[in-house]
């Protein structure tokens, strides 16, 4: 796992075991990421087990893009993020010139429990 | 609104078809699309009718417009063949082929495809042991201490032979591998190890594996399956693991029938004499469709050398497979788990046209996925079931102008022991 948090996660509790995972979403497999500015694009997660969200990386070479990302809880869709956010300042751990914006991940702390089978949704736009 | 571009398949030669990544009777395990010098280059196995000495050729394609259009590269010398198989040799700008006329009596004929200066070579034999049964060449290897392993099938009593050819051009006695198979496919460890995959015709051992040395001498076999009818596809090194594809039944085990609903892989561990496990699905969500999708092919894997191992496949309707024109699906599937490539596996599907059958890599190599720095090439063999016989290549960039979200992290199981 190339991301490191600034302090150890916690193990998972007894007879539980955490497998390392990576969710790849782009415009193939969410043809709704080709478009934008959009609102709330679901991203699924598998329904086998619980995911624990550690990281992200936006990556790709479509110039300057803001996002926002929502986790799907009891009441309806929770902000992750207030704002829309550039994505080569919020999600990129080293410092970005041209696209590709995004090179590396950039560690979540807490980690963000998702339940198996929810979504995680992305606002999308330029600026 | 802003629309980014699509991802768009591009028939690398529309003009002329029968260009194709196999004709049909060369299984060797294709290069794929790679980057040198800014450009694109794709290798393809093609089909001239009335052509003389041989209908086939190998041609080498090349593309200085991100895969848009492609340009046939020294068309007077590329090499004929009935049978071959080649190797990118990046240290010295060159890409190796090795080629032969089918039947008995037959020989290698080597050609060298310089990428400075997009000129094939002239054609050698080089010295020794050239053998003389050559049928289809399954793949050509070169190895870290300069030596080429050329891996074939023996047109005397269908055994998978290996040649090895020293970096002074001197064909070594060659030697057997297996007394049968239909196909074979391998990868090479950094040591020089060739780990060959095939299967057996009929009863007995149909999903095999057999390690070939750095020294040449036979290593670790191991059966796999007595499953007939299951596919294998090209496998690859991860760190201390073997990873081999293959396809199953809806859990793992045999099909109901040939019709496979589900891509697997064996793992092996550690290089040198491995012991083997078989993971679930690595296509969770195809396989979710179970009784759905067909799997008309084994997975092709790529390591991309760094993080990712990716698995590609064609996958096929099953409600869909008796109408003509049915779609079928290219299935690509990643993981990023190198500590245990068993799991951590998520696909999506990447493309699929009407009225094109894709074909994919279970008797024939006709399918491949390599990385090229931000963009994942897909070549793949396909057909218009409108025009009988007509096979051409579709490449397929992907994601090179897009939005990419990675979300990592760990999933979380209840321990089965």
């Amino acid at each position: 796992m190339n991301y490191r948090p600034q302090s150890a996660y916690p193990p998972p509790p007894p007879g539980w075991v955490d497998e390392e995972f990576e969710y790849y979403f782009d415009s193939i497999s969410n043809p709704a990421l080709a478009q934008f500015p959009a609102n709330q694009i679901p991203l699924s997660l598998q329904p086998d087990c619980e995911f624990h969200l550690r990281g992200i990386m936006i990556s790709g070479n479509a110039g300057n893009i803001a996002l926002r990302l929502w986790e799907q809880s009891a009441g309806g869709h929770a902000q992750i993020s207030q704002v829309l956010v550039p994505a080569d300042r919020a999600y990129s751990s080293s410092t970005q010139g041209n696209p590709p914006i995004g090179k590396m991940v950039v560690p979540f702390e807490p980690e963000i429990l998702c339940e198996a089978g929810s979504q995680l949704f992305i606002d999308l736009d330029t600026y | 609104m802003s629309t980014l571009p699509a991802p768009f398949p591009v028939e690398i030669d529309p003009v002329n078809p029968g260009r194709n990544l196999n004709t049909g009777n060369t299984p060797g395990t294709p290069i794929g699309a790679f980057t040198f010098g800014g450009a694109l280059y794709d290798f393809l196995y093609t089909y001239l009718p009335n052509a003389a000495p041989t209908m086939f050729a190998v041609e080498c394609l090349k593309s200085l417009d991100g895969g848009n259009t492609w340009q046939i590269q020294d068309a007077a010398n590329e090499p004929p063949q009935a049978f071959g198989a080649g190797y990118l040799d990046v240290a010295n700008s060159k890409v190796t082929f090795f080629t032969a006329v089918s039947g008995i009596g037959h020989s290698f004929q080597i050609q060298d495809f310089n990428l400075i200066t997009g000129t094939w070579g002239a054609p050698y034999t080089g010295t020794g042991s050239n053998p003389s049964d050559i049928g289809p060449i399954f793949g050509a290897y070169l190895r870290p201490d300069g030596t080429r392993a050329v891996l074939y099938q023996s047109t005397v009593n269908s055994a998978i032979r290996c040649a090895v050819l020293t970096q002074a051009n001197v064909w070594l006695p060659t030697f057997q591998v297996n007394a049968a198979g239909l196909d074979a496919f391998a990868c090479m460890d950094s040591t020089g190890r060739l780990h060959v995959c095939f299967a057996v015709n009929g009863a007995g051992v149909p999903q095999c594996y057999q390690a070939i040395n750095p020294d040449n001498s036979l290593g670790q076999f191991h059966q796999f399956t007595t499953f007939p009818g299951l596919y294998l596809g090209t496998p690859a090194v991860v760190g201390n693991f073997i990873v081999v594809p293959t396809t199953e039944g809806p859990s793992p085990g045999p099909p109901p029938s040939y019709n496979p609903v589900c891509g697997t892989v064996w793992i092996g561990t550690p290089l040198d004499n491995p012991v083997w496990t078989q993971s679930d699905s690595i296509f969770p969500t195809a396989d979710g469709l179970d009784q759905v999708q067909n799997f008309t092919s084994a997975p092709m894997l790529y390591f991309d050398g760094k993080q990712t191992l990716y698995a590609i496949a064609v996958v096929m309707s099953r409600q869909w497979a008796s109408i003509l024109g049915s779609p079928s699906l290219l299935q690509i599937s990643r993981t990023n788990n190198l500590q245990n490539p068993a799991i951590g596996w998520y696909d999506y599907s990447v493309y699929s046209r009407p009225g094109t059958v894709l074909h994919g890599g279970n008797n024939e190599s006709l399918l491949r996925v390599t990385i090229g720095g931000d963009a994942i090439f897909v070549t793949v063999d396909a057909q218009d079931l409108n025009a009988a016989a007509s096979e051409f290549s579709l490449f397929l960039p992907l994601a090179p102008t897009q939005i990419k979200i990675t979300l990592r992290g760990v999933k979380r199981r209840r321990c089965t022991t």
